[in-house]
């Protein structure tokens, strides 16, 4: 199927980040910086960010060409990384990153096309566009949230970001309505909540379904093994699971050094088996 | 019941579930009061004439699984899937492209179109009933890109439900999020994923698939804005019969997806 070229490569680069092309930041947006400032503050949140030894500097974001935390794409590519902000490595040295730390155990490149807040879509259109071009050998996921809901936004700016919408049935959802066009739904409410529906099993099950398959098509059609975990498989296989309960990012919300580095584990496991 | 089996009943559930084993006279958008409304209207009145409307009735019978064709208990040849262009609203069955296709064959009628189908519930409906129905081939005419459907609880819900300034009025934040996803790239995304999805199911079950390109297909008829069925929005008698031999030739010249 021909796609118009402006689409895909709104596929391809949606949500990444222009405005830091080829710069190395602390903190890649100034949301990231205003929590860690505020959690400064809190006695108690400041003594576990300084317990897991992070500060203001040592974490860096270094951006390519092509506004990824990434080495650059115009290299031969053996491993692909893809996903959300687990992948990203959000609040987390580069260094600590499964991604990071799986390429550099294969002696390759750090390609990388994660980007926070990402749902299965948004994944598989960045796969969808850049698979065929970089040829990756492995193309290694880190699932993102189920229960997330993605799309591209176009901002008046010109800007192509991720839209998303996240969590089960949480009060801000339920804000989001529409005018009822069926009489009695199952809230009693005159007015339809999309997002509260669209994130049910039924429909999330199917967004998973529909595009991993689709991620396997296109990795299939490239002659790329492709391989995905998610995190009940890395906690299955973790029997010293209250270890990960001490293991935070900086913005203490983000998965931290332990659960990367068994992230890391699994695929390093995998991708020896194929070889 | 396991919960992925309930899951897989709703996606394989028809719109019109309620009417299982029964036949009406008017299905929407093709209802009684819109009929009257045409046929008070001159302007209207003449297309409904134009079109062979006036006075010719339409029956929706629907089978036991609230699907508007013959029994699935019957062995399946062909199944053919899509929105409303393919289920027949505003039409009879004698004029409906794909049931004159499985009359031309001599084969039973099986057909899972759903009015109001996006993209996603046409693929679901196909996860659900294809390894079940196992015909040898699938024809699937492409539903409409603009257009975005989800699951409340067991009903369908589509953003062609609803007008314009209710999808903008539905915000997240500054971003009218189901404006988005209906348009461009979103959109594109869909026909692209949702279309390589089906080829996969296919592939994996061994039947042939057979597509029908979005809308219509006869640009060359000058009549086509008069050309209507019964509810003067879908596409009429002549676009079906060119829909018809476009099928059928494809059909008869294997020439699948």
């Amino acid at each position: 199927m021909k796609i118009n070229d402006n689409i895909l490569k709104n596929w391809g680069y949606h949500g990444n980040f222009p405005d830091l092309v080829n710069q190395t930041v602390h903190f890649f947006v100034d949301s990231e910086k205003k929590l860690y400032q505020k959690d400064m503050k809190d006695p108690s949140r400041k003594k576990l960010i300084e317990r897991f030894g992070w500060t203001d500097t040592n974490i860096t974001y270094t951006f390519n060409s092509d506004g990824f935390r990434s080495d650059e794409f115009n290299q031969q590519c053996y491993i692909l990384t893809a996903g959300c902000s687990e992948s990203f490595g959000h609040s987390l040295d580069l260094e600590s990153m499964w991604a990071k730390k799986l390429c550099d155990h294969f002696n390759c490149a750090h390609m990388n096309i994660a980007i926070p807040g990402s749902a299965w879509k948004n994944v598989a259109m960045r796969i969808g566009y850049w698979v065929p071009k970089l040829k990756p050998k492995i193309v290694a996921i880190f699932s993102p949230p189920t229960y997330r809901l993605g799309w591209i936004r176009h901002w008046h700016d010109g800007y192509v970001g991720a839209g998303f919408v996240g969590g089960r049935y949480s009060s801000s959802h339920m804000k989001i309505k529409l005018k009822s066009k069926l009489p009695g739904n199952r809230f009693g409410y005159t007015s339809e909540r999309p997002f509260v529906d669209m994130l049910n099993d039924d429909n999330v099950t199917y967004n998973m379904i529909s595009n991993i398959e689709f991620i396997k098509k296109i990795c299939k059609d490239n002659s790329s093994e492709c391989l995905i975990v998610n995190s009940a498989t890395i906690f299955n296989d973790f029997n010293n699971i209250s270890d990960l309960k001490l293991d935070l990012a900086r913005d203490l919300d983000h998965s931290g050094k332990v659960f990367n580095n068994l992230v890391f584990e699994y695929f390093k496991e995998q991708i020896s088996k194929i070889e | 019941m396991t919960e992925s089996k309930k899951i897989l009943n709703v996606w394989g559930r028809s719109h019109y579930h309620k009417w299982c084993n029964q036949t009406v006279n008017w299905c929407p958008s093709d209802t009684l009061e819109a009929f009257r409304k045409n046929a008070t209207n001159p302007d209207t009145r003449k297309l409904l004439e134009q079109n062979g409307w006036l006075g010719k009735d339409i029956t929706y019978v629907f089978n036991e699984y609230g699907y508007r064709c013959d029994s699935f208990d019957l062995p399946c040849e062909i199944l053919f899937a899509g929105c409303s262009q393919t289920m027949g609203i505003g039409l009879s069955l004698d004029v409906l492209w794909a049931s004159r296709v499985a009359d031309h064959l001599k084969i039973p009628y099986h057909n899972i179109a759903c009015g109001g189908a996006d993209w996603q519930h046409v693929s679901q409906r196909l996860v659900y009933w294809l390894p079940i129905l196992k015909p040898k081939t699938v024809v699937l005419k492409y539903p409409p890109e603009v257009r975005f459907n989800w699951w409340d609880q067991e009903t369908a819900v589509s953003t062609c439900q609803f007008d314009e300034e209710e999808l903008m009025s539905c915000q997240v934040n500054e971003s009218r999020p189901l404006i988005d996803i209906t348009e461009c790239s979103n959109g594109k995304w869909y026909l692209y994923s949702m279309s390589e999805f089906v080829r996969q199911l296919c592939k994996k079950n061994n039947i042939n698939l057979i597509t029908v390109p979005t809308g219509r297909l006869n640009h060359d008829n000058e009549n086509s804005q008069q050309d209507l069925a019964r509810d003067l929005d879908h596409h009429g008698p002549l676009e079906q019969n060119y829909t018809y031999k476009y099928a059928l030739y494809k059909i008869k010249n294997e020439e699948y997806s």
